[in-house]
């Protein structure tokens, strides 16, 4: 368990953990996590902007242009007849059957598994960290109920619950963020839970009591502070598992519904694809692999800044 | 000890009940089966026929305590969508979903295990830091993805292996990497860490100091006793590769029932949907109840907290 030293001082400077934040923050330039931010950046940033650049349209393709190769690679000539175009600039990184550019459906689906990853987790965090919280700060009953839910949870096959779920209901984008943070709460319940316990009989806890503070406020000004540097690491970490999370759904054809661009569904549509157009599927495949990976290295280096006790999550 | 396991146990049968409810209750909250079983323009007098059929006139409750009678007895009813019991279905199916498990742990195990060594006797050298790249691809690759590049290259580039479906050997080994790689970088994450321990321990040192061979030191008074934490986490490989084979089993077109969950779900036959869900959780429940038990073993203070 963590050892926080309580400074002693006004009730504000209760909360030492709060200049940890910062001071990780501060001292990022010194580590090798700036070219990966950088990387993060060139990801995030033009799917962002996705409609202020100027790109094809990701859903609409030209059928003239169908299976385009990217820009480096020639036309492939068998027995004096062109049978594949030499790619060209104009779809830097090709184009799909349906003739779609797939740069652009790259950039847009950027956006989708990032939306995606950042709001199931936002959800089940949320909903996880608050039900950890009732159960360490309240005990007893609360927490064994609590805590027996989260087993049979956690006893669950995560992708297969998954798919279950997504096929019964409709198709979209909010399916596929509520069935992902329904897989994600019960880590933080269990988590949050166990730092609550610890620190629910600590002097400043009972200081507040006695001095009239609701429960309410005990647990989101007095416990949430000391345990949310847990709870961003695991987030954190979390980001990387979310995303392969969505695209396996959407590969498995139980995430976002076509022609809507997401990774998975690109890597889906160029299975097929793989002895004739190599870069549909492999291009989107290799946006999921550098993002997972920027991901948690991020957040390996996170957890070592802000929480090493989590080194085993 | 005892009351550990029985006390694990329950909380296994009642997540079994949970998640059966769940799944039965999915199937038909969301869309009845109907749609699945009659086109569009059938008159009630199908309706009525087909309700009867398959006995769903009676309350849900009554289906459910029915159906899950049936599912004791190993009957898990007729599909929806093709003549034939599931049963069957999944019993044909079976075989070559364990083929492909067993194969992928086994390469789990052969790759994991002594790179892991390697690395770990190789502690700060180039060695060491391929073996920590291996361990964050391990994280980061998306099996699906993994799966069809390993084809584009093995298969169409090189054409030394072939694409999909199954056969022999060689039919194995793609899906066996790309089903069994995310496990080989955990596994040797962990054989590293477990030797690096032991490796620091006096009597290795007392080893090597009597001037046994290094061969020696590590295979006979490392290894094996490194071998214990890794030992513990083949119950979880269990249980990633059988919702990996899920996903690689489409990839590569095996014919097991991997493949045949996600037919079902396409097609919505809710019958093959509902014994598929059911007995993968089973599985998991099995192997995450052997694992705790074995941990409980293993560490006394498990059992009594």
């Amino acid at each position: 368990m963590a050892i926080i030293t309580i400074p002693k001082g006004r009730p504000r400077d209760l909360i030492p953990e709060a200049s940890t934040v910062l001071r990780g923050l501060v001292s990022v330039r010194r580590y090798p996590v700036v070219p990966l931010a950088i990387l993060l950046l060139v990801l995030v940033l033009p799917a962002v902007f996705a409609n202020q650049i100027e790109l094809h349209d990701p859903e609409i393709g030209s059928l003239n242009d169908r299976l385009l190769p990217p820009f480096w690679v020639g036309e492939h000539v068998v027995e004096g007849q062109v049978v594949r175009q030499a790619g060209s600039m104009k779809y830097p990184l090709g184009t799909d059957k349906l003739g779609r550019d797939n740069f652009s459906r790259m950039v847009h689906g950027a956006r989708i598994s990032l939306t995606v990853a950042l709001l199931a987790i936002a959800l089940g965090g949320a909903v996880g960290t608050a039900l950890g919280l009732m159960a360490g700060y309240f005990g007893g009953k609360t927490d064994a109920l609590i805590m027996r839910i989260v087993d049979i949870k956690l006893a669950f096959p995560s992708i297969l619950l998954a798919l279950v779920l997504v096929a019964a209901f409709k198709p979209h984008l909010s399916t596929v963020v509520a069935v992902i943070a329904i897989l994600l709460w019960a880590r933080y319940a269990r988590l949050v839970r166990g730092e609550a316990l610890a620190i629910r009989h600590r002097d400043f806890v009972d200081r507040a009591r006695v001095s009239g503070a609701s429960n309410i406020r005990i647990m989101a000004r007095h416990i949430l502070p000391n345990v949310i540097n847990t709870v961003v690491v695991l987030a954190t970490l979390e980001v990387g598992h979310v995303i392969i999370l969505e695209s396996t759904l959407s590969f498995l054809g139980a995430g976002i519904p076509p022609p809507t661009p997401a990774w998975g569904l690109m890597v889906a549509d160029g299975r097929t694809l793989i002895i004739n157009a190599w870069w549909v599927a492999f291009f989107p495949g290799l946006a999921i692999l550098i993002t997972v990976l920027c991901m948690n290295l991020f957040g390996d280096w996170l957890r070592d800044k802000l929480d090493p006790k989590l080194r085993n999550v | 000890m005892q009351r550990y396991i029985i006390q694990r146990l329950g909380q296994a049968v009642l997540a079994l009940v949970v998640i059966s409810v769940v799944v039965f209750a999915l199937a038909r909250v969301t869309g009845s089966p109907l749609d699945v079983l009659l086109p569009e323009e059938a008159t009630a007098v199908d309706v009525a026929r087909v309700e009867a059929r398959w006995g769903l006139d009676s309350p849900i409750h009554v289906q459910y305590i029915k159906y899950m009678g049936n599912v004791l007895r190993g009957d898990f009813g007729e599909s929806f969508r093709f003549r034939g019991q599931v049963s069957d279905m999944i019993w044909e199916r079976l075989p070559a979903t364990v083929q492909l498990a067993g194969f992928a742990v086994l390469i789990s195990a052969a790759l994991a295990l002594p790179i892991g060594i390697i690395v770990a006797v190789k502690k700060d050298t180039p060695v060491d830091t391929v073996g920590k790249i291996i361990a964050l691809l391990g994280q980061s690759l998306p099996s699906f993805w993994l799966g069809i590049v390993l084809m584009w290259i093995f298969s169409v580039h090189l054409g030394l292996l072939p694409t999909s479906g199954r056969g022999g050997v060689s039919h194995m080994i793609l899906p066996g990497i790309a089903l069994g790689w995310y496990n080989v970088a955990a596994l040797m994450r962990l054989t590293r860490s477990s030797m690096l321990e032991v490796l620091d321990t006096e009597y290795v040192k007392l080893a090597r100091i009597k001037g046994v061979s290094e061969w020696k030191v590590i295979w006979k008074h490392c290894f094996r006793n490194a071998l214990i934490v890794p030992l513990t986490y083949f119950g979880l490989i269990g249980a990633v590769i059988m919702t990996g084979s899920v996903v690689i089993e489409t990839v590569f077109s095996w014919p097991g029932v991997g493949q045949l969950t996600i037919e079902a779900l396409r097609s919505r036959d809710y019958q093959v949907v509902q014994a598929m869900v059911l007995m993968f959780a089973t599985g998991f429940l099995v192997i995450n109840l052997l694992v705790d038990i074995l941990y409980a073993y293993l560490d006394p203070r498990i059992r009594y907290n």
